[in-house]
């Protein structure tokens, strides 16, 4: 099933506008057979058009997309091949099932022939998702989840050189959003087949990719594996994806900036820049100062609030200090319950790998 | 992750043969849409190059005259069915009384009678001869005339007030339809802000269906400007009267379209209005929570009351008419049913489903071929060749009989040149002239209701069929026709039934001595001879009463939320 390389979906140079409106600028992007690339961003920066141009089901504007060895559009020479003629496999955010066909008929709709080996696949898959009972039920009957499936399974019965997603766990419901993650995920990696999976949802990516590729306002900023995307964003707005950040200003001495809570490493950046360094909440080590008394002369700070959110807690922390503003406050998120008093002092140690100096700006 | 295009370039191997792909959807689009704006722009064309000017000529004796008879014509149907219309729409969505339930469909049934034929039965029960007048006169004693007055049947007023009972179903079926899409929240506030159901209804309820109202109003109006049965046989000058006038018996062709022309400016001002009108106006889904509306529960007079404001307009429209016809077709069986009658009848049978059939091939391409394409060039297109609706029956006759004639000319001395044998007239005058009025005035009727069925299925069916291997006619074949093959059927019987009824056209079109259910119910009703051809018009009215079955199936769904939908 596995052909290494010859399936890799190849986008360049790609833009995109709608009338006089920009959605698309510069977009390169390569995957291969076995990956699984998540573009992630708001609604409306243009991955699901980024997508659409990838089926054929947008005339290409500019660039050029190959499909494997052959191409698929080419803007410049006017080749565009119709949808049914790429290979790509697509599920579309609101499923599209067809609602005059049995479950299996959809399924089996876009096998060219019903070979005996296909519809053994699709048999098995059935069997796997617990699905075999509404083979022959309409879509319309089905729960969010199983139309899920069965929007997946239709996509995948053809063998599809490349598959794209969009957004394709939107419609479930939390609880189960991460089963059926699962699930997809385990099906994709046994299919290699390369995938293309379109979502806002910054916990999706972490979880699903290989590679996230973070789009804003119609360029990709980012493409990067999930743990370089967290720990090394190349901006404040990759920075900011995962949640609400701490923001304290500084300025660059000695290559490192210089802040209240002290130096923060600032390599590439020159002496005298006003920085911004962004700290995560979960970045943030909050001791008892009784504790910590020996050596206390660390960052003090005072607790504002504490939040209790089950799995962890939020602390509102707070310290004064002698500028126009008067106090500088952080957010932290530790582990567990942290039970104190609003008033207390305590001693605050940040993390290095979970702060990131950028350019005020 | 970024690589070089031209590095890639140089590596792959192209794609042959598929450099530029003709698209024959747009393709095909643009020539059917462009085939079916030739009469439509025939007559603009014939109307900007006067041969012999005759405008002085119309300007000084019957212009004026023909534009003050239509608009009296007009202000009358149009206040007439805006009243009866919406009336009786709120009275059935919002009241709650007596009959209810039957009046939401009955008050349809005017629709399968045709504006001529309740001319026609009117005239007989209410001329100087008509038992009306008579069983007055043995009451009273009064013998003469000039003994007594009674309103003329036969004058603008009578017109207008037939033309009323025919059309008046289009306000109501529109105005019913936007009645119920209102969000019951609104009105609810209405009446906790201190509005009673009166003034709830004239400062809430009307302004909110007022783009809906337009619409249905437009209609209405169009049919009166399209209507030749009644206004000749009542003797009433309007432009499409004029037009015949001018044609059959001054001989007149270019006059015919002059005026015809002017007919059109009617035509294109009322639309130019209805869309002005919708523009910016799209506020009546104001909520997507939809409730069973509450409805003011009557009792007492007011009960009565609205059950005989809806009785009225069925009673008058229907009930009376079809009541009439059915006694002279019982009374006079023998005599009428003969081989002529079946002969009228097969030919209206063929030429209905002969326009069916292509409007529904013609409109079902041009709505997916324009959806395919989405561009506003196809998109437009499409519009204009479905204008043929709102253009009079007498000035799209005019349109077809340039182009066919010009065409049978050109085929004809070419034919001579070339072979020696002259073909004469192969289009003009036969019943392919015909059907193509018939198919470029109902297009529209078609291509709506395909397009407006299409526009239901999301455009991700198109895509993840695309994307699964099938092309543009396969996914059509394989989804949207199952899909949409409700509609599709609507449409070939709204055809159908639309061709039935046809007069204008078909007087001018039809072959030499080739009579339809329609022209022959004219004619004999024209030299007095309702009962002989009451038969006819009662099969035009049971063909007219389809239409009528549909809608009131789907009356009973309109209201969303009220019956999931389940496939079939």
């Amino acid at each position: 099933m596995n052909n290494q390389g010859m399936n890799d979906l190849r986008m360049t140079n790609i833009a995109h506008a709608y009338g006089d409106h920009e959605v698309l600028k510069d977009v390169d992007l390569t995957i291969v057979s076995g990956e699984l690339a998540c573009l992630l961003g708001p609604s409306g920066c243009g991955k699901t058009t980024l997508l659409r141009l990838a089926a054929g089901l947008e005339t290409l504007q500019q660039g050029m997309i190959t499909l494997g060895d052959s191409v698929a559009a080419n803007a410049a020479a006017a080749i565009q091949v119709p949808p049914e003629d790429r290979g790509v496999g697509m599920m579309f955010q609101d499923y599209a099932l067809f609602p005059h066909l049995t479950i299996f008929e959809n399924i089996a709709f876009g096998l060219a022939e019903q070979t005996r080996e296909r519809l053994e696949w699709i048999q098995d898959a059935l069997v796997r998702m617990d699905m075999t009972r509404h083979a022959r039920h309409y879509p319309h009957t089905l729960s969010g989840g199983q139309q899920q499936r069965v929007a997946l399974l239709r996509a995948l019965a053809p063998k599809p050189k490349v598959l794209l997603l969009d957004e394709p766990f939107s419609g479930l419901d939390v609880t189960l959003r991460a089963q059926v993650r699962e699930e997809t995920l385990d099906l994709l990696k046994e299919t290699g087949v390369a995938t293309l999976l379109v979502t806002h949802d910054p916990e999706e990516a972490m979880y699903m990719a290989d590679t996230i590729m973070v789009m804003d306002q119609g360029r990709i900023i980012q493409a990067d594996p999930p743990a370089k995307t967290y720990i090394q964003p190349v901006n404040d707005y990759v920075a900011g994806l995962f949640g609400p950040v701490n923001k304290v200003t500084g300025k660059v001495e000695f290559g490192q900036a210089q802040t209240p809570f002290g130096p923060f490493g600032a390599p590439g950046v020159d002496d005298g820049t006003e920085v911004q360094v962004y700290i995560r909440p979960e970045g943030i080590a909050v001791t008892p100062v009784d504790i910590a008394s020996a050596k206390s002369a660390g960052n003090l700070m005072e607790i504002r609030a504490v939040r209790l959110l089950g799995r962890s807690s939020h602390i509102l922390l707070c310290r004064k200090i002698d500028t126009p503003e008067g106090e500088i406050h952080l957010q932290a998120r530790v582990p567990g319950i942290f039970r104190s008093e609003d008033g207390a002092e305590v001693e605050v140690t940040i993390d290095r790998t979970h702060a990131f100096v950028f350019p005020k700006g | 992750m970024t690589t070089d295009a031209t590095a890639i370039g140089q590596r792959l191997r192209l794609p042959s043969l598929r450099k530029v792909r003709l698209n024959i959807w747009t393709v095909g689009t643009l020539i059917v849409a462009g085939l079916a704006s030739i009469p439509i722009i025939a007559v603009i064309a014939l109307a900007l190059t006067p041969q012999v000017n005759i405008w002085p000529h119309l300007a000084s004796t019957v212009l004026p005259h023909y534009i003050l008879t239509t608009l009296i014509l007009m202000t009358g149907v149009g206040l007439g069915t805006l009243i009866i219309g919406t009336g009786c729409a709120w009275l059935v969505t919002m009241c709650r009384f007596p009959g209810r339930r039957a009046f939401e469909w009955a008050l349809l049934l005017p629709m399968a009678v045709p504006a001529y034929i309740v001319a026609y039965v009117y005239t007989d029960l209410l001329e100087f001869a008509g038992p009306v007048q008579e069983t007055l006169r043995d009451l009273v004693g009064w013998k003469l005339k000039s003994e007594y007055w009674f309103p003329e049947i036969r004058s603008t007023g009578g017109a207008a007030l037939m033309m009323t009972l025919a059309f008046y179903p289009y306000v109501y079926l529109l105005s019913r339809a936007a009645f119920l899409e209102q969000s019951v929240g609104v009105l609810e506030v209405g009446r906790t802000l201190g509005r009673g159901p009166w003034r709830g209804f004239f400062r809430i309820a009307l302004p909110l269906a007022r783009p809906a109202i337009i619409v249905g109003l437009t209609l209405v109006l169009m049919e009166t400007l399209n209507d030749f049965g009644t206004v000749d046989y009542f003797a009433v000058a309007t432009f499409t009267a004029g037009i015949f006038d001018v044609w059959l018996n001054m001989n007149n062709v270019a006059g015919a379209a002059q005026l015809a022309t002017v007919l059109l400016i009617f035509v294109l001002v009322l639309i130019y209005l209805e869309r002005r009108n919708r523009k910016g106006q799209q506020y009546h889904h104001t909520s997507t929570k939809v409730q069973a509306l509450p409805g003011y529960q009557l009792r007492g007079l007011p009960s009565i009351t609205a059950t005989l404001a809806c009785s009225l307009p069925v009673l008058l429209g229907f009930i009376l008419p079809a009541g009439v016809l059915l006694n002279y077709a019982v009374g006079h069986y023998s005599e009428t049913f003969d081989a002529n009658l079946i002969a009228f009848t097969l030919n209206s049978l063929m030429l209905a489903s002969a326009a069916a059939l292509i409007c529904v091939v013609v409109g079902g391409f041009m709505a997916y071929g324009a959806r395919l394409d989405g561009s506003a060039l196809v998109k437009g297109a499409a519009r204009f060749a479905s204008l043929g609706y709102a253009v009079p029956g007498a000035v799209l006759a005019i349109g077809v009989i340039i182009p066919t004639a010009w065409l049978d000319n050109s085929i004809d001395s070419v034919m001579k040149e070339l072979f020696g044998i002259p073909t004469g007239l192969i289009l003009s005058g036969t019943i392919v002239a015909v059907t193509i009025g018939y198919v470029v005035r109902f297009l529209a009727l078609s291509f709506g209701t395909v397009e407006a069925s299409l526009a239901k299925v999301t455009h991700n069916m198109d895509g993840a069929a695309r994307t699964l291997g099938h092309g543009p006619a396969q996914t059509f074949v394989k989804i949207h026709m199952p899909l949409i093959r409700g509609s599709i059927l609507t449409a070939a019987i709204l055809v159908f039934v639309d061709t039935m009824k046809e007069l204008p056209m078909t007087i001018i079109l039809r072959p030499f001595n080739f009579q339809t259910l329609a022209t022959f119910v004219h004619q004999y009703a024209s030299d007095e001879l309702l009962e002989e051809s009451a038969l006819a018009a009662l099969i035009i009215v049971a063909a007219g009463i389809l239409p009528v079955i549909l809608l009131s199936r789907t009356i009973g769904r309109s209201r969303p939320g009220t019956k999931a939908r389940g496939p079939a």
